[in-house]
């Protein structure tokens, strides 16, 4: 009995033994291997699954709220035009972006440790061309002023700067100017002059940092002062946020117009349109729930026959707020949901097709298998149409996304050297479709090749964001000339909105891979507003 | 047989340095020249190791210097391409764009339990030294090798790696003080993970990491700074050069790393040990006089604990110098469950195939070399690239 | 007394979690693990030694602000919170590192009697109590507010020391030490090198520094 169970015992361990040894070899040899290859996937599951995030007080504070002002819309009230100088690059004065943090106490690592952050973010750079004001109202009530800062600080009662009021019902308590790399806080003050005009005060400097070449620009002000500190127990605070070109030696480093557009001058777009009052801002953060409020309204709410200037409106602030998220996410959903459908009932008339014609040609029967998802005999039909037509931008495209295709199916080692394959014939395919009608088939084809490569090893998730919204451009261009509208007159159908929601959901995709979140979420607004139009 | 196993897993191994350093490094010059050294020394540890246990070590030693060193350089010079300089900006850390280490992970756990919050500007995701992948990182770690990782892996430890077998002679002898400074590192553990609760930052990145001077560092234009700056300096100097070179110890790695700390507690995890067989022992102590993270003490052979201290990193140089050839790998559950004798030639080959001591050095090289590859291939074409230049 | 009140006091209390470990881990938990005499009594009255004189602070912070009349809004000023943190540091380093040198003399070596007495452990759970007690988190300064201000005397009396009673939770665990301590005798060595560098890292590092340069 006693031999028996000794002899079990004995067994049991060996067999317990060779199982951990053999398991022991299998993670040692594939296991350890196997996880480096999924480790970005792992990370992301990670960071997902643990809701991993800074501590805010590093990064500036938690979000309070979150601005994005149109696109394209650095135009005053629609008639101003830059400088024709090259620095004042396309979209420069152009704010996307703009958001307010909640005011941060006791942060470590950081030049100081009490603070309060406001993030803008600009079309393109560079930072050194732009003039921004921020004008807060920080308690609502109605102590403050309604001048602009220049006009608060020269007592000759000549305006310049903005050229432009505040809204009675809300004067600023604190000005935050930043231009030529310097941010600088100023408090309005009651003086004791008998005129009673509001004088300023230096309060402080701010941090500045600049990313993603100049476009987005953080200010940091530090909340050591006590006028400041009212910051903290603000439940609402009302925000104009202003930005004009720079100009060091114009009042209020505010960049005046002219007459002509110069060099170093910006003007209206029509010579009849110019007047000494219209306000020296490209762009003002709006209200886009409000018309009333619009940027358009605003700046041209002047009057030449009373003498008047235009008055700015701010937008309200709500320092608790919690961030909004889920509604996006349905959204997205739903437009990905209503274009697969749109797709596999092939009633989408506004899928790429290829503008080649010719039933029954070698292309054509290439583009029938591609369609039908036969990529393989697609792929040996296209090779046949490059061997004779080498140049044929659409034929070349469909042909690189059948080698990423083919890729997809293959091991890891082929795989890697299949996708850089097919992106040799797709931006050859790009480069040659340039300008011609094929341009739009052809970068869908990268964008959806970009789109489904893994960035990690490929890094062509931002190309690929890039490459949707040229799509879109250039379907709206080709909508637009095919009914002699603009965009902005473009009543689109609903399988048009569809095709264009969908390209713009993809960059959103592709942007939120390559980690670039503005421009993912500006992607998903337009798409967004693209949809709801006419709703 | 048991060349056949060493040329398996060589095969093996280079299959590994193919895909992840050739194909991934896009089968460049430097990819190649990198991907050929590191199969070399695999090959020839595991050979070395076949004919005389415990010999492969040097190769340990030589990878782990080659990573540091290049790791140096290439971080240094992302850090230039990124930012301009190796000072962190507040632009880096508005951004949270500060690299995140390994050495910060047991700092940040405790306040992430309780706060939710990450005490470290770092990315969360999406880049090679972002918290998320850092932390699977060390939880893969943890449950293969261990703090194996200190010793097979880690890039700062190459340095001291280097150093301390730069003298001949040992010019100072911790041996005695063993216990006192196991006692100090976990002290100094325990103070580092509450003072980064208290603080809600990381401490020890913020004022006693040595390895600042190889990596990034807050810019010293305030006092504060300044006197940050003298800390770490001074600390690199002397526990990362100086006292390894005297000593023959990592210093740094066994009295202040409060990373190796808290992979010795975490270590009863992983799947691999090392075990003092106390039959065959003769109690020579040439064990504790090689071991560089000092543990083995006078009493753990005295005492015939049967396997080092808390704090081993599984380096193998113990294991190099025993005569007797009592210590080896050993896989972690057989403290509970004994290797079995081998009764016939099946088993035997099969247990030559399972030997732990090769399937950890696999493991602990696999690490290394995916660690390291995009790192070395980088320096080594930033150094190709300058020596094309000066020559033209 | 407004029951609803008592329960808002409460609630507050438990919300200082965070900011009770915070402080008071890095002190305690070092300090009660590195004690000579391991034994569930002295480890809960020193405990309680601590929480007591943490007590005491908070009423001088109350009568000094009443009396003073800083507080006129329920206006949280960080700056001075953060300043009046440093010396709570000063202060707290200072005891622990009297208490390393002076009651753990047997194993440093020194022999000096009046710094055995002053590094009693008794007198060091104090003097951390009253340091620990200068740190004012929000909540806490909330509850000031509202005790000193928001009623007749009585109320706020008893609003502020509910507001304490939930704070105490967090203290729990605590008395479990000797549970650890008794068994791993290497835990006190450990935790006296801890209590030591935590001295030097109040004193130098979260005191002295910024005290002058910040």
């Amino acid at each position: 009995m006693n031999t028996h169970i000794t002899l079990h015992r004995t067994s049991t361990n060996k067999f317990i033994y060779y199982l951990g040894a053999t398991l022991t070899l299998l993670i040692s040899v594939f296991g350890i291997s196997l996880f480096f290859y999924s480790s970005s996937f792992l990370s992301t599951l990670l960071a997902q699954s643990l809701h991993l995030h800074v501590a805010p007080s590093f990064i500036g504070g938690e979000i309070a709220q979150d601005f994005f002002d149109d696109a394209g819309d650095d135009s005053g009230s629609d008639i101003l035009v830059y400088p024709s100088n090259t620095a004042f690059k396309e979209g420069s004065l152009d704010l996307v972006r703009y958001t307010v943090h909640k005011p941060v106490f006791d942060a470590k690592w950081q030049a100081h440790p009490e603070y309060w952050q406001i993030d803008l973010e600009y079309k393109s750079g560079p930072a050194s061309v732009r003039t921004i004001m921020i004008y807060i109202d920080a308690d609502g009530d109605r102590s403050g002023s309604t001048k602009t800062l220049y006009d608060c600080s020269m007592n000759n009662g000549i305006p310049g700067a903005e050229n432009c009021m505040f809204d009675s019902a809300h004067p600023w308590d604190y000005a935050i100017q930043i231009c030529d790399d310097e941010g600088k806080v100023y408090a309005a003050q009651k003086d004791k002059s008998t005129t009673g005009t509001p004088a300023v005060q230096f309060i402080c400097n701010t941090e500045l940092s600049f990313a993603k070449n100049d476009k987005e620009v953080n200010i940091r002000i530090p909340l050591e002062n006590k006028q400041l500190q009212k910051i903290y127990t603000a439940k609402t605070t009302y925000h104009y946020v202003l930005t004009g070109g720079f100009s060091k030696w114009d009042r209020g480093t505010f960049l005046p117009l002219e007459k002509r557009r110069t060099l170093s001058r910006g003007s209206t777009k029509q010579a009849d349109q110019y007047n000494p009052l219209i306000p020296l801002i490209y762009d003002v953060l709006d209200d886009s729930s409000d018309k009333r409020f619009s940027q358009t309204a605003q700046l041209s709410s002047w009057s030449k026959d009373d003498f008047t200037r235009a008055t700015l409106h701010p937008v309200t602030v709500s320092m608790n707020e919690q961030p909004q998220t889920g509604n996006t996410d349905d959204f997205i959903a739903e437009v990905k949901k209503q274009y697969t459908a749109s797709q596999s009932s092939h009633d989408a008339p506004d899928a790429p097709q290829s503008s080649s014609s010719g039933n029954g040609s070698p292309f054509q029967r290439a583009l029938t298998a591609f369609n039908n998802g036969d990529s393989a005999a697609a792929e040996q039909l296209l090779k046949e149409v490059i061997e004779t037509e080498p140049e044929n931008a659409e034929a070349l495209a469909y042909y690189g996304s059948c080698i990423a295709m083919r890729g997809g199916k293959s091991s890891v080692i082929e795989a890697v050297k299949l996708v850089n394959d097919s992106f040799v014939y797709l931006d050859k395919a790009a480069a040659l479709a340039q300008g011609t009608p094929q341009e739009l088939t052809v970068l869908m084809n990268r964008a959806s090749v970009c789109a489904a490569v893994p960035d990690a090893v490929f890094g062509k998730a931002a190309a690929g964001a890039e490459d949707f919204l040229k799509c879109a451009s250039l379907y709206k261009t080709k909508v637009s000339q095919e009914t002699d509208t603009n965009d902005a007159e473009h009543s689109y159908t609903q399988d048009e909105k569809l095709f264009l929601a969908y390209l713009y959901v993809s960059a959103y995709d592709c942007y939120k891979t390559a980690g670039k979140e503005t421009e993912a979420l500006l992607a998903v607004k337009e798409a967004e507003r693209i949809w709801k139009q006419n709703k | 047989m048991a060349t056949l196993v060493s040329i398996l897993l060589s095969v093996l191994m280079a299959a590994v340095v193919f895909f992840y350093v050739i194909v991934m490094g896009n089968f460049s010059g430097a990819a190649w020249v990198y991907g050929l050294f590191l199969i070399y020394l695999f090959a020839r540890m595991t050979f070395a190791e076949q004919h005389n246990k415990g010999s492969g070590v040097k190769y340990r030693r030589i990878f782990q210097i080659v990573f540091a060193v290049f790791f140096c350089i290439s971080f240094i010079s992302r850090l230039f391409a990124e930012r301009g300089s190796m000072a962190i900006t507040s632009g880096a850390m508005t951004n949270s764009e500060i690299p995140f280490c390994h050495i910060a992970i047991p700092q940040v756990l405790l306040p992430f339990t309780i706060t939710r919050d990450i005490i470290f500007p770092a990315r969360v995701s999406g880049h090679y030294a972002s918290i998320a992948s850092m932390l699977c990182i060390w939880l893969a770690l943890t449950f293969t090798i261990g703090r194996g990782w200190c010793s097979w892996v880690c890039f700062y430890g190459g340095w001291e790696e280097g150093f301390s077998h730069i003298g001949k002679k040992r010019r100072l002898n911790l041996l005695a003080k063993n216990k006192e400074i196991r006692e100090f590192q976990f002290g100094f553990f325990a103070f580092i993970v509450l003072a980064s609760l208290g603080a809600m930052s990381a401490v020890y990145c913020e004022w006693f990491c040595p390895f600042k001077l190889v990596t990034e560092f807050s810019p010293m234009n305030t006092i504060p700074g300044l006197i940050a700056g003298v800390i770490f300096i001074g600390l690199f100097l002397s526990l990362v050069v100086v006292l390894p070179i005297l000593t023959k110890r990592r210093t740094q790695c066994s009295t202040l790393c409060p990373f190796g700390a808290f992979a010795s507690l975490t270590d009863k995890a992983s799947l691999f040990s090392v075990t003092i067989d106390t039959q065959k022992c003769k109690g020579c102590m040439k064990c504790a006089s090689a071991c560089p993270f000092g543990a083995i003490d006078t009493d753990t052979i005295q005492l015939k604990k049967g396997r080092p201290e808390l704090t081993c990193a599984k380096c193998g140089e113990c294991i190099h110098v025993c005569s007797e050839k009592a210590i080896s790998y050993s896989f972690r559950f057989t403290a509970h469950c004994k290797k079995p004798e081998a009764k016939n030639n099946f088993e035997r080959t099969l247990q030559l195939f399972l030997e732990p001591a090769q399937l950890f050095r696999f493991a602990a090289f696999s690490f290394g070399v995916i660690m390291s590859d995009s790192f070395v291939v980088d320096s080594l074409s930033i150094i190709f690239s300058q020596i094309t230049h000066f020559s033209k | 007394m407004n029951l609803k009140l008592l329960l808002e006091a409460l609630a507050l209390g438990f919300s200082t979690g965070t900011y009770c470990t915070m402080y008071c881990a890095p002190v305690l938990i070092p300090f009660l693990c590195g004690t000579e005499k391991s034994s569930y009594k002295r480890n809960a009255l020193l405990t309680g030694t601590f929480l007591g004189s943490r007590l005491i602070m908070y009423f001088i912070l109350g009568a000094v602000f009443s009396a003073l009349g800083l507080l006129v809004t329920e206006f949280f000023d960080p700056v001075l919170a953060r300043r009046l943190s440093v010396y709570a540091y000063i202060l707290c380093g200072a005891a622990l590192l009297l208490n390393s040198f002076g009651a753990h003399s047997a194993h440093t070596g020194c022999n000096c009697v009046p710094l055995k007495r002053i590094g009693n452990d008794w007198v060091t759970a104090a003097l951390a109590g009253l340091a620990v007690g200068l740190h004012l988190c929000p909540p806490l300064w909330t509850a000031l507010v509202r005790s000193v201000f928001g009623g007749n005397g009585a109320s706020g009396f008893f609003y502020f020391i509910f507001f304490y009673i939930g704070t105490l939770p967090f203290f729990l665990p605590l008395f479990g030490i000797p549970f650890i301590t008794k068994r791993i005798a290497v835990v006190k060595q450990i935790a006296r090198i801890t209590q030591m560098l935590t001295g030097i890292y109040f004193v130098v590092f979260v005191g002295l520094i910024p005290l002058f340069f910040y």
